[in-house]
């Protein structure tokens, strides 16, 4: 019985609920949803996601209260996309804490396995397109004034990696990892991120991704994703009080 | 068993990979006459969205007829449509649901989707061709694998924008693979990127970067065509190995 229930743990009644919530979620913090967007209408949504119209109403309303979708009534009302100011400190925070020191040094290793993998592929298989793109988002890395700009341009250049490695299973992969990571890597707690090493590190990928060069660019991709753990360890030692030897 | 035919040579085969590829600029080069009447009928002046209803009615009258689409528009050059710098009228299918793709082109936003950077725009627009853009993974559009088929809209000499056509590359791949397996040889449909599109054979990956561009007599190549349709892509075939354990 208890192999069966780790093989298959039991799923929740409100998963679907869940899982709707956090694909739009996600979309909406990687700002691939237009700020003022509406939404398909509710019967609409339940249709595209295959759940009842229940499910869906359920999902809007915590939606609404996360501040990403916005509701008016009347003959022009519906639901529209609200991209906010920034990422959710209070949530990023609260999960951070939440997660063990195991946990935290697993998500790191299978991020690393998603993205170095992906820099490896990218740098044999990229376009041109795509490495317009990779160089793009390093300079609005560069840029960005504010904190949610930040978060996209680092989420969106790991994701841009992996749609150069013309793998679908591995941009899914890296959306999902990005939309876990990128919110708590950027906490402004402790010391403050040294932007422009992110950007440098950026940089450098991307030249190797364009030169063709697999090894290099996997080898830097690995040492970049790696240093997101000292960096969410110190984070976690100084949000629970402890020394933060980061 | 015998072959049933003569095996075919990479001309044959480039020319029947190149009839779907034109069959979808044939319906290009229709939308392209009607921005272009749009803007005759303007003046040459800025156009507003109401001046492309009869675009947008051959768009979504097209689209659910065409199995193997799964996006059609236009996208315009900046300057065309009035007050807005940046403007797709562009819709998808997903089975038989049709809607309007609307992505955020804010140029001022660091999220903008800004297409003039794409190469299915920015290669139509600077050499005035038509474009075969893929496959890619286009996760702000489709979400899907996808191949993009684009040519330039003109009209007295003032670039208008570009007219495309997503397809899904799961149709796409089955139609060609059986054209390539009208050959004995091991078969590759590569584009101009020098990547592989699709293949008969297990001595190339798809996507794969091939280290140049096949021609006959280079590397395993021993007969090499170029689809007939101006994208630049190329079917070139090789004598067959064989299959090491």
């Amino acid at each position: 019985m208890s192999a069966f229930s780790t093989l298959l743990p039991a799923m929740a009644p409100t998963s679907r609920v869940d899982e709707i919530v956090e694909r739009i979620s996600e979309v909406i913090h990687l700002g691939l949803l237009a700020d003022g967007e509406q939404l398909p209408v509710e019967p609409e949504l339940a249709k595209h996601f295959g759940v009842a119209p229940m499910t869906v109403r359920e999902a809007l309303g915590a939606l609404r209260e996360r501040g990403l979708v916005q509701t008016r009534r009347g003959r022009t009302g519906g639901s529209f996309v609200k991209i906010p100011d920034g990422p959710p400190l209070d949530v990023l925070r609260t999960r951070l804490v939440a997660m063990t020191g195991f946990a935290l040094r697993d998500m790191v290793d299978e991020h690393a396995a998603i993205a170095t993998e992906a820099a490896r592929l990218a740098a044999e298989r990229a376009s041109t397109t795509n490495i317009r793109q990779l160089f793009t988002y390093t300079e609005q890395l560069r840029t960005a004034s504010t904190l949610g700009a930040r978060v996209r341009a680092d989420s969106r250049f790991h994701i841009e990696l992996a749609v150069a490695a013309q793998s679908e299973r591995l941009t899914r992969q890296e959306v999902r990892l990005q939309a876990e990571v990128a919110g708590m890597l950027w906490l402004p707690v402790g010391e403050p991120v040294d932007v422009e090493r992110f950007v440098g590190e950026h940089h450098e990928i991307a030249l190797a991704v364009a030169a063709e060069d697999a090894v290099t660019a996997r080898a830097l991709t690995e040492q970049h994703i790696r240093s997101n753990l000292t960096r969410l360890s110190a984070i976690r030692h100084h949000l629970t009080g402890g020394v933060d030897s980061g | 068993m015998a072959e049933p035919h003569a095996p075919r040579s990479a001309e044959e085969l480039a020319t029947s990979i190149g009839a779907l590829v034109n069959a979808v600029f044939v319906d290009l080069d229709r939308l392209a006459l009607l921005v272009q009447a749009a803007h005759r009928e303007a003046g040459g002046g800025p156009l507003a969205e109401a001046d492309l209803a009869a675009l947008g009615d051959e768009i979504v009258t097209t689209l659910p007829g065409r199995q193997h689409y799964i996006g059609l528009g236009y996208a315009a050059a900046p300057g065309v449509m009035l007050g807005q710098p940046r403007f797709m009228l562009w819709w998808h299918r997903r089975g038989d649901q049709v809607g309007r793709l609307r992505l955020n082109l804010d140029p001022s936003n660091v999220d903008v989707y800004d297409y003039q950077t794409m190469d299915w725009f920015r290669l139509a627009r600077d050499d005035g061709r038509r474009v075969a853009y893929g496959p890619y993974v286009d996760y702000s559009g489709a979400d899907e694998v996808t191949i993009t088929l684009s040519l330039p809209v003109v009209a007295d000499g003032v670039f208008l924008g570009v007219l495309g056509a997503d397809l899904d590359y799961a149709e796409v791949e089955n139609r060609w693979i059986a054209v390539l397996r009208g050959s004995s040889r091991d078969g590759v449909l590569v584009n101009s990127e020098r990547r592989v599109v699709t293949t008969n054979s297990t001595r190339w990956v798809v996507s794969q970067r091939l280290a140049a561009l096949p021609a006959a007599g280079a590397g395993p190549f021993t007969d090499v065509a170029a689809v007939p349709d101006g994208t630049g892509w190329v079917v070139a075939l090789a004598n067959s190995v064989p299959l090491t354990p």
